[in-house]
Order: C-alpha cells, then sequence, then structure tokens
C-alpha cells in the first residue's frame, strides 16, 4: 500500500540525490584541491619565474637548459626534450610537469579510493544506496563531484600563470598556460579513473590504494624509461604519463592530439567503472579477495611487536621511497656534475641549499640526496602520527586501556617503533649514499656523511615533537596542524630556491634549521636546540595525553 | 564485599553535564543491570570506570584501586566488552583472541575454545569480513575467557542473534556461579530481567531508582484485571487505585500500597475471575519514564 496523500503532504522533499551525493564529494574535494592547486601553482610560477631570475642571459641560460636535457639521466623525473625548452614556460614543462602530473594523479587516486572503496568498506555505501540512487548513479555523482577538484587545480594553476607570466620579461603565452594547466588536471584524471578502477577491483581501501600506486608507478616508469633510454623512446607511447609528455604546451606548435586521446581514454576508463558498479554486489570485488588465513602470532605478544605489525607496511612504504630516491639521486651525481660545472646559477642554487659556495659540485649535489631523507622521514613520522591518533579516534586503544596497559606504555610503544624505524631508514639511506658515491669516485668521508649527517634528524625530532604535543592538546587536528607545518615548510623552500625571500621567513621553514653534508658543516648547536625543543614538546605533549580525555572520532 | 563503588560522580563537557553526583555500590558476585534512555550517561559512567576520561568530581574504586589513580591495578580485575567492537580489520578473529589474552594478561584457552564453539565463530577468518555480531561476539570471547573478576558490560549482545543471546545469558550465569561480578548496562530488558540481581535506573545522568526487581516493583502499581456477572463496582474512591477501565462487565486498574480495601470491594462484587500481575521491567521502565520525564510521555 502506497503512503497516504495526506502523510505525503507532511513530507519535506529533499534536493534532488543526485545533487546531494555530489554535493557531498565536492565538500570533500575542495580543501585538498584547493591546497594541491595552490602548491602547483606555486611550483610552477616558482620553476618559470626562477629560471629567468637566475639566468637572465638568454644564452647562459640556454646552456644550462641544454646542458640539462641532453643529460638522459635526468630525463626519469623530467619532461620532454623540445623546441621552446629555453622559454620560462618551456622550461617550467620540461622541468615540473611530469612529477606534478605524478603528484596530482596520486592525490586523485588516493582521494577517489577513500570516497568510492573507503566509503563502500566502513558501510556508508550502504546509507547512499538505501537512498533513491543506484551503485551506477552514486558512482557517478562522486566522481562528477570530484571532477570539481580537478577544476580548482586548473583554475588556480591557469590563474598563477596567467597573472605570473604576463610580463614582457616573462612573456608567457596565455593558450600555453592554459594548456599547460588542463595537463596537471589531466594527470589528476587519470588519478580518479585508475582510483575509480581500483575500487571497484580490490576488496578494501588498502588494497585499492596498492592497486592504484602500482598502476600509476608502472606508467610513470615506462615514459620515464623512455625518455632516459635511448632507443627506447617509443616505450612512452604505452603510458598515458607519456602521451601526456609529449604535448609541449608552450611549443611553438603544441601537440594536442596527444591531450584529447588521453581525455578520452580516461573517459572511456570512467565509463567502464560506472557500469562496472552496477554489475556487483555490494561489498565485492571483481578480483576474489582471500577471506582466511593462518594465524600469526609472533608479533602479537608485546606491544612494541603489535606496535611494528601496525606500523610496518607505512614504515617500508617510505623505505622504499627513501632508498629509491637517494639511489637515483646519487647514481647520476657525476653526470649532473659534469653537466652544470660551469653554469652559475645551479651551483648557486646547490650553493644555497647546502649552504656552503666552496662545496665541489658533486659534494653539494650528493648532499642534496639528504634533503629527500629528511622530507620521507617527516612525511613518514606525520603517517605514523595519523594512525596513532586514527587507534584512539576508531576506540581500538579501548581494548588496550580497559586490558590494563597504560597510556604511556601504548604511546611509547608506538614512539620506540617510530624512532627505531627513522634510524634505521636514516642509516641505510646514507649507506646507500655513501657506497654509490664511492662508486663514482667521489672523495667523501664515512664520518663525514654518516655521522655528521645525523644533524638533518634534528627536523625531524621536532616535527615528531611538534605532533606529540598537538597530539596532547589539540588530537582531532593532529593531521590538519602536523600536514600544514610541513606543507608550509616545503613551500617555503621553493620560493626561496627561486626569489629572494626575507630571512625570517625564509627561517619559518624547519628545512632550514639542518646542515646538509658533507658539503656542509654539521651545525650541532642548531641540532642541540631542535633536540631540546623535540624533547620538551614530547613530553608535554605525552603529559598531557596521559591526563586528558580519550577523545573518538 | 564491595566490588564496585562510584562516589558524588559528576561529568561535564562544558557546562552540560553528563553525569551528576552519581553513587552506587555494587557487591562481589552481583549481575548489575544499568538502564537508561539514550544520552542518559550509561556509556559515560563506564567510559569513567575504565579511566578513559577523567571525572569532574568524584571517585570510582573497583576492587578497591581507585579508577583513574590506580588504573593498572584496577584493569587487572576487568574484562571489558563494548557496545560496538572496535577490532583491526587486518587480523583474523584467533589473531585477535590472542591479542586480547595477551593484553589481559590472563585466559583459561580450555574455556575460549569451548566459547568459540557455543557462539559458533570461525576464528581463521579476517576480523573485516565478520558482521557485527561477528565482531561482537570475539569481544565477548575474550572478556569472558578472561575470567576477569570484574565484567563490565555496554550493551554486548547489540547485533547477536536470539540464539547467540542465548548463549551470551548461559554464559553470565556461568560467570555468576564463579563469583564474578557483571556491570550489564543493556537497552534489552528481557535480558536485563532474565539476569540480573539488582539494576539502577539512570536519566539525565542522575541515578533515580536502585534496587533488585522486586524492590523497584514494589514501588510500582500491581496491575489488576477481574470479570463479573453484573455490573463491575465503583472502586474510584478507593485509596492507591488509578488507571480504571471499565468495559461491559470486565474491570482493569492499577493498585499502589495497600491491596486490602480493593480486595473486600470486589470480592464483595462477587467476581468470576480475578488476576493480578506485577508488571514487567519494560512496563516497570516506561512507567517510571512516564512519570519521571514527562517529555518522554
Amino acid at each position: 500500500m502506497n503512503t497516504s496523500p495526506a502523510i505525503k503532504t507532511n513530507i519535506e522533499l529533499t534536493k534532488r540525490r543526485t545533487s546531494v551525493i555530489r554535493r557531498f564529494a565536492i565538500r570533500r574535494v575542495a580543501g585538498t584541491a584547493t591546497i594541491f592547486g595552490l602548491l602547483a601553482a606555486i611550483e610552477s610560477i616558482a620553476q618559470s619565474i626562477g629560471i629567468i631570475l637566475a639566468y637572465p642571459d638568454p644564452a647562459a641560460r640556454a646552456k644550462v637548459i641544454y646542458g640539462l636535457a641532453s643529460n638522459p639521466a635526468l630525463g626519469l623525473f623530467y619532461g620532454n626534450m623540445h623546441t621552446d625548452i629555453i622559454s620560462p614556460g618551456g622550461y617550467m614543462a620540461y622541468r615540473i610537469m611530469p612529477i606534478m602530473i605524478l603528484v596530482l594523479s596520486i592525490w586523485a587516486m588516493l582521494f577517489i579510493t577513500k570516497m568510492l572503496r573507503g566509503q563502500e568498506e566502513n558501510g556508508n555505501w550502504e546509507l547512499l544506496l538505501s537512498g533513491r540512487s543506484s551503485a551506477r548513479n552514486s558512482t557517478t555523482d562522486i566522481i562528477m563531484g570530484s571532477g570539481v577538484g580537478l577544476v580548482i587545480i586548473f583554475t588556480l594553476t591557469a590563474l598563477a600563470l596567467i597573472i605570473g607570466g604576463h610580463s614582457s620579461r616573462f612573456a608567457m603565452p596565455i593558450g600555453g598556460s592554459l594548456i599547460y594547466s588542463l595537463l596537471l588536471a589531466t594527470g589528476a584524471l587519470i588519478g580518479v579513473a585508475v582510483g575509480a578502477l581500483t575500487s571497484q577491483l580490490a576488496s578494501t581501501r588498502r588494497k585499492a590504494v596498492i592497486y592504484g600506486l602500482t598502476i600509476i608507478i608502472f606508467m610513470f616508469a615506462i615514459r620515464s624509461i623512455g625518455n632516459a633510454v635511448a632507443g627506447l623512446n617509443w616505450i612512452k607511447n604505452l603510458s598515458l604519463f607519456g602521451w601526456l609528455d609529449k604535448v609541449n604546451p608552450y611549443n611553438n606548435a603544441p601537440v594536442y592530439g596527444w591531450l584529447w586521446l588521453t581525455l578520452a581514454v580516461t573517459i572511456l576508463v570512467i565509463g567502464l567503472v560506472i557500469w562496472l558498479s552496477g554489475r556487483r554486489d555490494m561489498g565485492s570485488s571483481l578480483i576474489a579477495d582471500q577471506d582466511t588465513s593462518k594465524p600469526k602470532l609472533s608479533l602479537l605478544n608485546s606491544q612494541l611487536g603489535f606496535s611494528f605489525k601496525q606500523l610496518r607496511n607505512i614504515f617500508i612504504g617510505w623505505l622504499i621511497a627513501s632508498l629509491s630516491f637517494v639511489a637515483v639521486i646519487v647514481s647520476i651525481d657525476k653526470t649532473v656534475a659534469k653537466t652544470i660545472t660551469g653554469s652559475g646559477g645551479l651551483t648557486k642554487t646547490f650553493s644555497n641549499l647546502t649552504g656552503n659556495p666552496y662545496a665541489r659540485i658533486e659534494v653539494a649535489y650528493l648532499s642534496a640526496a639528504g634533503y629527500f631523507i629528511v622530507i620521507t622521514l617527516i612525511f613518514m613520522i606525520a603517517a605514523s602520527l595519523g594512525h596513532i591518533r586514527n587507534e584512539e579516534s576508531s576506540g581500538r586503544i579501548d581494548n588496550f586501556i580497559a586490558g590494563g596497559i597504560s597510556r604511556l606504555k601504548w604511546l611509547t610503544s608506538r614512539l620506540g617503533v617510530i624512532m627505531i624505524a627513522t634510524g634505521s631508514i636514516y642509516l641505510l639511506a646514507s649507506l646507500i649514499d655513501y657506497f654509490l658515491a664511492k662508486a663514482q669516485g667521489i672523495d667523501v668521508g664515512f664520518n663525514d656523511l654518516i655521522f655528521g649527517g645525523i644533524n638533518i634528524l634534528g627536523p625531524v625530532a621536532f616535527i615528531l615533537g611538534l605532533g606529540l604535543l598537538i597530539y596532547g592538546i589539540l588530537p582531532r587536528h593532529l593531521n590538519t596542524i602536523i600536514y600544514a607545518v610541513v606543507g608550509w615548510s616545503f613551500t617555503i623552500d621553493i620560493i626561496a630556491a627561486a626569489l629572494k625571500l626575507n630571512s625570517y621567513f625564509a627561517d619559518s621553514s624547519i628545512f632550514k634549521h639542518m646542515a646538509l653534508v658533507p658539503a656542509a658543516t654539521p651545525d650541532w648547536h642548531t641540532f642541540e636546540v631542535l633536540i631540546g625543543l623535540a624533547l620538551l614538546m614530547s613530553v608535554t605533549g605525552i603529559w598531557l595525553f596521559n591526563r586528558r580525555d580519550l577523545v573518538l572520532e | 564485599m564491595v566490588t564496585i563503588e562510584i562516589q558524588k560522580l559528576t561529568k561535564k563537557y562544558g557546562s552540560f553535564k553528563a553525569l551528576d553526583n552519581l553513587s552506587l555500590s555494587i557487591n562481589q558476585g552481583e549481575i548489575f543491570g544499568y538502564l537508561g534512555p539514550n544520552g542518559s550517561g550509561k556509556t559515560t559512567t563506564i567510559r569513567l570506570m575504565l579511566g578513559m576520561i577523567k571525572p569532574t568530581a568524584g571517585t570510582i574504586k573497583i576492587n578497591g584501586y581507585d579508577a583513574q589513580t590506580q588504573k593498572q591495578l584496577a584493569h587487572r580485575h576487568i574484562a571489558y566488552v563494548p557496545g560496538e567492537s572496535n577490532l583491526w580489520p587486518f587480523l583474523t578473529g584467533e589473531e585477535t583472541l590472542h591479542l586480547l589474552a595477551k593484553v589481559h594478561g590472563q585466559c583459561d584457552t580450555k574455556y575460549r575454545q569451548q566459547l568459540i564453539k557455543q557462539f559458533d565463530l570461525l576464528p581463521g577468518k579476517k576480523v573485516r569480513t565478520y558482521s557485527k555480531g561477528n565482531k561482537q561476539k570475539i569481544a565477548l570471547i575474550a572478556a569472558l575467557a578472561s575470567r576477569a573478576d570484574v565484567l563490565i558490560m555496554d550493551e554486548p549482545t547489540a547485533g547477536l542473534d536470539p540464539l547467540m543471546e542465548q548463549v551470551f545469558r548461559q554464559a553470565i550465569r556461568e560467570a555468576h556461579l564463579n563469583g564474578q561480578t557483571v556491570f550489564l548496562s543493556s537497552h534489552i530488558l528481557d535480558e536485563v530481567e532474565a539476569l540480573c540481581d539488582r539494576v539502577a535506573l539512570l536519566r539525565s545522568g542522575r541515578i533515580e531508582r536502585t534496587g533488585s526487581l522486586e524492590e523497584l516493583r514494589g514501588l510500582s502499581a500491581l496491575k489488576i484485571e477481574a470479570g463479573f456477572k453484573t455490573t463491575p463496582p465503583d472502586i474510584s474512591k478507593i485509596e492507591g487505585v488509578s488507571h480504571i477501565n471499565v468495559s461491559g462487565n470486565h474491570l482493569s486498574c492499577e493498585v499502589r500500597g495497600s491491596m486490602e480495601e480493593l480486595l473486600a470491594v470486589l470480592s464483595k462484587a462477587k467476581p468470576i475471575s480475578l488476576l493480578s500481575r506485577e508488571p514487567s521491567l519494560e512496563e516497570l521502565f516506561v512507567s517510571m519514564y512516564e512519570t519521571l520525564e514527562p517529555e518522554l510521555a
């Protein structure tokens, strides 16, 4: 029997369901899309303007850029060699576009897996589907809502480039800037398509992310090999990232066809995802999952063991990232040094980075590896602290507290594991740094690099201490504040590398307070201050955590 | 011997009082029911007992240990079952039970195996694949197998089917026979009625009634139904009689206090049937909150 007309008159009709789900996705995507859009805009504008400021003379600029572009090893990360590479826009597209496309695609993949498989995993999907919606409609709405994030990225980047590049000194064509921004947004769209697809394939968000990362890194690797290895350039045709590389937005004759083809394939994949989402049962996945396993009890007998079991995936991920970065950077040290020797601007850039204008260029470049180690360690610590907070907000900590484990023991076990992992990753990365340098015949002392390098752990300890302090006071805001501090430092460092900044402004970056060895002499005083602050904040944070209420989500 | 002693417990969140000057005393071996509508402060009381949140005022002692300042000592005697089990999705049921046993520090493994069978749990499956009821079974098995002195349970049977509910009741009765104390917060009044020695009724952070079911029933009205050959007698003037309903030759009413005068009037009218019934806990609960909290009625 239908609802009586009398009752129906009392029902307040909500907005159309499509509008509601789409708005939900838009609300979720807007914040992070703005952050990543700003990052893309700042990084792009800093690179394009920075090269002109560093090399006002076109001949000197051409020498440096052609020197870089002729180095196949750099093609692993940098873009395509093209005719207009020495213009600010052309250099920006060569120097930063591939990495920015990679970063945006990973962000978009993480976001969409959270919205699709994540929602399905935690049961929210049931609520959506119990309303006036189908799986296909909801999937479509979430993807379309997420599309607003791509529009934000496009708009912020295009505005920054059009405003920043309009003067006659930079002369960046508006058409090129629009296409460049569209290429970055397309990178994010690839992430959306990949994440949406893996959300149909995998039964958990964690697996969807692993599959997604594998696909994205595989496509990027194909593109990089095609760029770096002579004779294998054709392999780029097998990767969407390779297609985007070929567009060359600031060239006199950009190859738009590759962009339209990428968009067409990506939209086709999204269409396939929407079709698949309506064909499977809710909660199921296209790749069959193993629901049972033999018990593995060895790490479940102590808090320390269990903490390691919980956090090891984070550590392994950042260990691989850290070692890969260092291995790639250091393995091309000699080649890069040869390329940029005699180029005043780049030598100056490395001098600024290491703080030592007299360091030999290969030693300065080698020291830059320390910067990447610090970045990966800081991100690992931010992720680990986020995991600790998640244990509390989800209520899983209750199982330990009610069972007689003190809060102090619970937290210090996890901190102990984080510190051991931090030390191990630092040591392994530094050893790779040292042995690869030695293999290339670079004269560098073991003590200088390994023991002197310990000073770069000062900022890492500071972030850990700050995180614990925030965890003790404002647990709900831990992730936001920590990522804001790291993001701020990173952005300031990017800007500082290209523009002259007020020293107070530049010093607000945590990365400024370390000496990159062996080029620079370790600043043990700064290290001691940072460690002291970290200890103070850690002890205060742990004390406050011990006294405050446990806060659920 | 008093196992749980709560004195003048108050918990404020800003200006909102979640608990207001609450005092309770629960004896060893007792099964104590803790009842109240949503938001009345049941879970807050339990989180305070477990030291997860700090009281604004007052103390809680468990087996003589202060639940805030001597948490570890107090928790050696406690096992806890939350209303919604928050477990680690990547572990299997067996791994989770092993971990929880290690956390607690004691486990009757033979009894745990027995409980796994009785609750019909498949321990080899990953937690993320379990239904809500199966996750709840893990928390119940872990708590019961610990043989802790005090079992603190917050809506422990949420998600369990009626068959498993019976297994749960049997396990609680066994715990009672073993001298374990059970603090049971529940909305399933049948369950509380079947298991609990005493109950406390909570409203807006205050305990309104505490006592055995008999004592609470004594405070409540007795239901009377009688049939007559002719029109029933007028009982409206009798003290303590209320809710009078006459339908033909049938009469029903409620009576508080002495029944002597009512019985005299009814027997004089020669009833052909007479039924007196104590209120169920559900009726008691509803009538009490109707009386105490007019806005709920």
